[in-house]
């Protein structure tokens, strides 16, 4: 089932056949796990938000239609929106002091060289949770701030705001790495 | 690098990174959470049907006591109904035991005989033995001429236990028990004791001679179903709402607190406003507590039309001087009078409405109250009136005919006093209070104004059963 063509793997859950489903668990759970992870608080939430999000794919999988777009990028939509239904019942109420931070920065590239994929992460987690949503959803997976409305229950200049936040905290945070590498610490 | 071009790259990073993970163990784990959520369904759903089966034998049940309700207290001419034998045997039971009339005897013609008369007790007895198995196929058995002869012979009130004790009858009822049934049964060792209290609550008045009743004291092979004894009625019967449509007549009297503002010098209009009003009501209970209500109604609605009108009026007055020489003068001169006068004058408008409506009735003993909404058509019969005017004086007024949409938005209040008679006949009276409070859509007088209505309804009413 290896070399199985995706077409037949759409055709086979289409069918609920539990071979094809599985395959499909194979070769995506990887990346839409990664989907989950920046979602979620700890991996074990991921993991809870993978696994209901594949039992909704197979369950909706009737609705998805090729032609709309990839197979990839509505189930990365599913995973989102069952990571946020689960996230809705930590609603953010705090607001982040953000006054003193700096305008956009030059960045070295060797700073970005030197990140891996768990430090980016790692600065990115360490976002408050509505700037982190808001930051994952418009840079990572391209929803307008019309779509993140509507996903996260906020209005439009909220998530604006948000987004606009998150990216200067996350500035902060490249630039503290920046001089730390100047001063060679 | 700026920042979009840093975002960029963070973005290319991220998409393309994929977690490690154990795609087995979590197609397992989405496998199992597939079957849980299965389970729970599947047991949602019979929880459901559980429920829904627990609810349909409520409602049966109830269906059943209401019967027996109405059977507890015919009405004095009620016609006699024939009733069916409640047990029934199989086929072939009654074929291997074929005979004398005798050796027929069994419960269920003990039903057949009471049925021959108009006794009200007897009818109870066999609204209350129910021993019937549907699933068998009916076998009517004859009543034995013994006991038809007997049916219109009144018999004194015995106590059943006395009469089984020193009954010297056949032995009927053991001849039918050594003749079961070939169907799949259940034996019920019915004992003398139970079935002589049973008997005794139900029938201590049997028309039928006591000592034909022996009761067998060995294993008796009955249907698979068990008599219902739920159905015996208590000594205080649990009140149950009627369930069955109605058609009725209500005629009422009302005053009125109020009036549309569409009618010319309604401000003087306001008081004395009557209505009378019959009502042909079609009532269908869908639940205990809803009920569609329809019909059509005829309604004459007065209003006093009253105003004091005053105006001045001169009037001559003769002046009588009298003048020295003895002359006297009428010289002529006017007076300003002051002229007070009451209008009274009554307008009338006919209507007739067809409601449509849910009503939720709550009643407390014979107080109810009952919100209703929905629809009602007017329509306005011409009429003919007065009005005033801006002068105060009479100006004739026509109302033409006119057809009226409007939503009905009503709570009702009142208490009902209710006699039955006749077999479905109920006659009702009572003090009634109606509150409109239906939105204000148009600007058509009576109707489309909230208005306060009180006054007493009076009535009779029929349900309809339907078998």
């Amino acid at each position: 089932m290896l070399s199985t063509d995706i077409t037949e793997i759409i055709a086979g859950c289409k069918r609920r056949r539990p071979a094809s489903q599985k395959e499909l668990v194979r070769r995506f759970a990887g990346s839409l796990l990664s989907v989950a992870t920046r979602y979620a608080k700890v991996k074990s939430e991921a993991e809870d938000i993978l696994q209901d999000s594949f039992v909704l794919i197979f369950k909706k999988f009737d609705q998805f239609d090729p032609e709309k777009g990839t197979l990839n990028a509505w189930m990365r939509r599913i995973v989102i929106h069952t990571a946020l239904a689960q996230q809705r019942k930590f609603r953010y109420t705090h607001e982040i002091a953000v006054d003193t931070l700096p305008d956009t920065p030059d960045l070295a590239l060797d700073v970005y060289a030197k990140m891996q994929y768990d430090d980016l992460m790692q600065r990115i987690d360490a976002l408050p949770d509505g700037l982190r949503e808001v930051f994952n959803l418009a840079v990572f997976d391209d929803f307008s701030h019309d779509e993140i409305s509507v996903a996260l229950g906020i209005p439009a200049g909220t998530s604006r705001s948000w987004l606009s936040r998150a990216r200067k905290l996350l500035q902060q945070q490249i630039l503290n790495l920046q001089s730390h590498e100047l001063a060679g610490i | 690098m700026n920042w979009p071009e840093f975002e960029n790259e963070m973005k290319h990073t991220v998409n393309a990174h994929e977690t490690p993970i154990d795609s087995d163990a979590l197609w397992e784990k989405i496998r199992e959470k597939r079957r849980k959520r299965a389970l729970i369904w599947f047991w949602s759903a019979a929880l459901a049907v559980v429920c829904s089966g627990l609810l349909w034998h409520q409602v049966g049940n109830r269906g059943l006591l209401q019967h027996e309700q109405s059977t507890e207290n015919p009405p004095a001419h009620t016609p006699v109904r024939t009733l069916e034998p409640e047990i029934k045997l199989k086929e072939n039971t009654t074929q291997q035991t074929p005979a004398p009339v005798a050796t027929h005897f069994s419960p269920s013609t003990i039903n057949g005989t009471i049925s021959t008369t108009s006794d009200q007790k007897s009818r109870r007895f066999k609204e209350n033995i129910n021993l019937e198995s549907p699933a068998n196929e009916p076998t009517h058995l004859p009543i034995p001429p013994h006991i038809q002869t007997n049916t219109q012979t009144p018999l004194p009130q015995l106590e059943i236990k006395e009469a089984i004790t020193t009954a010297g009858a056949p032995d009927t009822l053991t001849q039918f028990a050594q003749t079961p049934p070939a169907a799949p049964t259940v034996p019920i060792v019915v004992k003398t004791d139970t079935l002589a209290v049973f008997v005794d609550k139900t029938v201590s008045c049997l028309p039928v001679p006591l000592r034909l009743l022996p009761v067998p004291e060995k294993t008796l092979q009955l249907p698979e179903k068990q008599p219902n004894f739920a159905t015996i009625p208590d000594a205080n019967p649990k009140k149950i709402h009627s369930y069955h449509p109605s058609i009725g007549f209500v005629a009422g009297y009302y005053r009125w607190n109020s009036v549309g503002t569409a009618i010319p010098a309604l401000d003087s209009m306001s008081r004395g406003l009557e209505t009378v009003q019959g009502t042909f009501q079609l009532s269908l209970p869908i639940s205990s507590k809803w009920t569609l209500m329809t019909g059509i109604s005829y309604a004459k609605t007065s209003s006093l039309l009253t105003w004091v009108r005053t105006w001045e009026a001169w009037q001559p007055k003769i002046i009588k001087k009298y003048y020295g020489n003895g002359t006297i003068s009428n010289d002529l001169d006017s007076a300003l009078y002051g002229i007070r006068r009451e209008i009274r004058h009554y307008n009338y408008w006919r209507q007739i409405g067809i409601p449509l409506g849910l009503q939720y009735r709550f009643k407390v003993a014979k107080v109810y109250l009952a919100p209703m909404a929905g629809l009602q058509f007017n329509f306005l019969l011409p009429a003919k009136g007065v009005a005033n005017n801006a002068e105060y004086d009479l100006d004739p007024a026509v109302f033409s005919a006119a057809y009226q949409r409007k939503w009905l938005l009503q709570a009702q209040a009142g208490v009902e006093f209710g006699w039955p008679f006749g077999k479905n006949w109920t006659a009702v009276v009572g003090p009634h209070l109606q509150f409109d409070c239906t939105p204000r859509t148009t600007k058509d007088a009576q109707s489309s104004e909230r208005f306060l209505q009180y006054g007493i309804q009076f009535g009779v009413r029929y349900n309809l059963v339907f078998k």
